[in-house]
């Protein structure tokens, strides 16, 4: 009897046992999950493709529900790293790149390597360079290491003009920046505004001098040593690397002059970026030297052809160009479901849907080359080009605020000083290399 | 005839306790969202935190790395033009226009309010946009106006430059708040007792005596109402989004609190951050304390 008891008891406890062993991978299966989705991307060349990623997500999987949150950039930044600061937060987030978020994100241990599910869903073959997604595992350089974030969209700055006001005072696209000069001198005698700009958004100086600074220093150092030299400043916080040399000085030198020479719009200065786009696009400007997200505002107004930003020298081949990935997703060290999260970015980042919308909407995909599909003498035709072209010599540099976290804030001011004549290049140059050398004391090792 | 049976000692004490009942549930909200992460600031700025990774404490270095940061004196003395032009005009003005209005008869009385009052309902963002077209150096609204006025030589580029920038947005603050400003003193003046006037009258008061020796000190409970709720929009939220929407704090327009926010969410030092914000806060205290301090000695 007691040894009867005994058996059927210990047959009840390895029943027991192994049915809570089993219920949750039965479970898994069928259990409702919810994958929480914080993100930015609102733009019209953005929304439908996010809003068709989860729903074919949601097709394949029937018991996932994505729960989306959308807000701006900055407002973002903040609900995540105060749902970050309690480990907790969504399962997947946009992390922007560098040390104005990736970074510090990385060095608290938040965000997931992604390389497993790189290598599982093929995404270097697929997608674009993701080296600006990248940090050392403990989030002390840039551009290298883990892979930790995935974009499905790109970027670059260029040259945009009216077509109709080059035709009118027969000129061509230039081919070097002397001939850009000649194009503005010659606009300006025509009493026509040569370039559109707006400084009051410190990012538009950024562009602006970044693409002077390209065409320079590939002039001095060749494209290629230009490219190296760049990434090593605002990617890996080189020691061995200064911004204090006559090629910076040259070029913040060049940028003052094209502003007391007139060939900037009257009142820059106090002019924000999209007011800029907008005089451009009335046609009262002939360039506006700007990112192509600003491609489908200009269409939509005005016959406008595209140019990458030209060489020093004519014959010099493609300086390096500023631009690159859109802002990624990364997936949350905290989720519970890694493995869903990353299908879900493969969706987002290489459905072929993405290139469609993408390119319907006037937008680049995150890859390189695009096949062209629009017609010749478009604008959109001018962007495919030129992205493919620069792609095709690896000539794409990062954004100049993301060499220190402070570079934003040191840029801008001297930026707006040296546009207006009111420091010299060499003063510009040499608050710059202060806030990197200050940054090389600082940053974490 | 029964009150004793109502009056045990438990009784007494649960009355006792009433009032505080009553106040307990605002007591907690303002705890839970105003002391406790002000309390949490204040420990913060001991730290040097990037607000994603462990805190380490370094006792008053934020405080003496604050008195050697020129950004953050040039944020103050920005402020300072924000105040006069969000807190002091407005409450100035306000106070003229009402006393001049005050007692009159004014017909449509209600529409006016509501214009006053308008300001204050537009969001920050709409505010920048309308003020960005106002002050725009070509197209601008304000430049082609002194144009058209034949007053070319005055036009500027309002917001690209450091010497006009600070008090084309303080004037913002300006146009926000004097129309609060004016609806809260009629509403003082309205309730001064007509008697005190006629008696004032009397005694052969000019405009100027009646003013300053009935109306001003009449309005001293509105005054600090009004003096006080203009100086916390000049010194924090208000200014941060207009300023935020319309110049992003260039050209010498970047507020404390803007820069605070940059210092936390841009630059992650969270901890050096905190020590703005406790100053910030601190600020705002004394101002507030002079203010009611002058209040009771006056009263």
């Amino acid at each position: 009897m007691k040894k009867t008891s005994l058996v059927s008891v210990s047959l009840i406890v390895m029943f027991l046992l192994m049915s809570f062993t089993l219920v949750p991978s039965v479970s898994a299966q069928n259990e409702q999950v919810t994958l929480n989705l914080w993100d930015i991307y609102n733009r019209p060349t953005q929304q439908p493709i996010v809003k068709k990623a989860i729903k074919e997500f949601e097709s394949r999987h029937p018991n996932v529900e994505i729960k989306r949150s959308v807000a701006p950039l900055e407002d973002m930044k903040v609900r995540i790293m105060s749902a970050l600061k309690s480990k907790k937060g969504p399962d997947l987030f946009i992390v922007n790149n560098g040390e104005n978020m990736m970074g510090p994100v990385v060095r608290g241990g938040h965000l997931l390597s992604l390389d497993k599910y790189a290598q599982k869903y093929n995404w270097e073959e697929k997608l674009m360079s993701l080296d600006t997604a990248r940090y050392t595992e403990d989030g002390t350089t840039f551009g290298k290491g883990n892979l930790y974030g995935v974009p499905f969209q790109a970027e670059y700055v260029g040259v945009y003009y009216n077509k109709s006001i080059f035709e009118k005072y027969n000129l061509s696209e230039p081919e070097s920046l002397q001939e850009m000069e000649e194009v503005c001198q010659n606009l300006k005698e025509e009493g026509v505004t040569p370039i559109a700009v707006g400084l009051l958004d410190d990012w538009q100086f950024f562009h602006l001098f970044g693409e002077i600074q390209n065409s320079v220093l590939a002039h001095y150092m060749g494209a290629d040593l230009a490219n190296d030299y760049l990434n090593d400043l605002i990617l890996s916080s080189a020691e061995d690397r200064t911004w204090d040399n006559g090629a910076q000085v040259r070029a913040a030198k060049i940028a003052q002059e094209w502003a007391e020479k007139g060939y900037l719009i009257d009142g820059f200065s106090g002019l924000k970026g999209d007011d800029a786009m907008s005089v451009f696009a009335a046609g009262k400007a002939a360039m506006f030297v700007q990112g192509i997200w600003y491609a489908g505002s200009i269409s939509e107004k005005i016959d406008a052809g595209f140019f990458l930003f030209p060489s020093y020298e004519k014959g010099e081949g493609i300086p390096p160009q500023v631009g690159g990935v859109g802002v990624p997703l990364g997936i949350s060290n905290y989720s519970d479901h890694p493995d869903l999260a990353a299908e879900f970015i493969d969706i987002l980042a290489t459905s072929k849907f993405t290139a469609d919308i993408s390119l319907e909407k006037g937008a680049l995909p995150a890859k390189a080359p695009i096949e062209q599909r629009y017609e010749e003498g478009t604008l959109n035709y001018d962007i495919v080009q030129g992205w493919n072209k620069v792609n095709k010599v690896d000539r794409l540099v990062p954004y100049l605020d993301w060499a220190t976290p402070t570079m934003w804030d040191t840029m801008a001011p001297a930026g707006r000083k040296l546009m207006k004549g009111e420091i010299e290049p060499e003063k510009f140059v040499e608050k710059i290399e202060e806030d990197y050398q200050k940054w090389l004391e600082k940053k974490p090792q | 005839m029964n009150e004793g049976k109502y009056s045990s000692p438990l009784n007494d004490i649960a009355g006792r306790f009433t009032p505080y009942l009553y106040l307990a549930p605002t007591f907690i909200v303002v705890s839970m969202f105003l002391l406790y992460p002000l309390f949490n600031t204040f420990i913060f700025s001991f730290t040097k935190w990037s607000g994603l990774n462990e805190m380490k404490f370094v006792g008053l270095q934020n405080y003496f790395r604050l008195a050697e940061d020129p950004k953050f004196w040039s944020a103050l003395t920005t402020n300072l033009i924000y105040i006069l032009l969000f807190s002091v005009v407005p409450t100035v003005l306000g106070l003229v226009v009402a006393s001049i209005i005050g007692r009159a008869e004014i017909k449509g009385a209600r529409y006016f309010r509501t214009i006053f009052l308008t300001p204050q309902v537009v969001a920050s963002v709409a505010i920048g946009t309308i003020f960005g077209w106002i002050y725009a150096p070509s197209f601008g609204v304000l430049n082609r106006f002194l144009e058209s006025i034949g007053l070319s030589f005055l036009t500027r580029t309002w917001l690209g430059s450091s010497s006009t920038a600070p008090y084309a947005v303080g004037l913002i603050g300006t146009w926000i708040w004097t129309g609060f400003c004016i609806i809260i003193f009629l509403s003082g003046i309205q309730k001064i007792n007509e008697d005190v006037y006629d008696a004032a009258k009397i005694d052969g008061a000019s405009a100027w005596q009646t003013f300053f020796y009935v109306t001003l000190p009449q309005l001293r409970h509105e005054l600090v109402v009004v003096f006080i709720l203009t100086l916390i929009r000049a010194l924090s939220t208000n200014v941060f989004g207009v300023v935020s929407a319309i110049t992003g704090g260039a050209y010498n327009t970047r507020p404390i609190s803007l820069y605070a926010y940059q210092l936390s969410f841009v630059q992650y030092e969270v901890g050096y951050a905190s020590s703005v914000v406790v100053i910030l806060a601190l600020v705002i205290f004394t101002f507030s304390s002079i203010t009611f301090l002058l209040e009771e000695r006056g009263g």
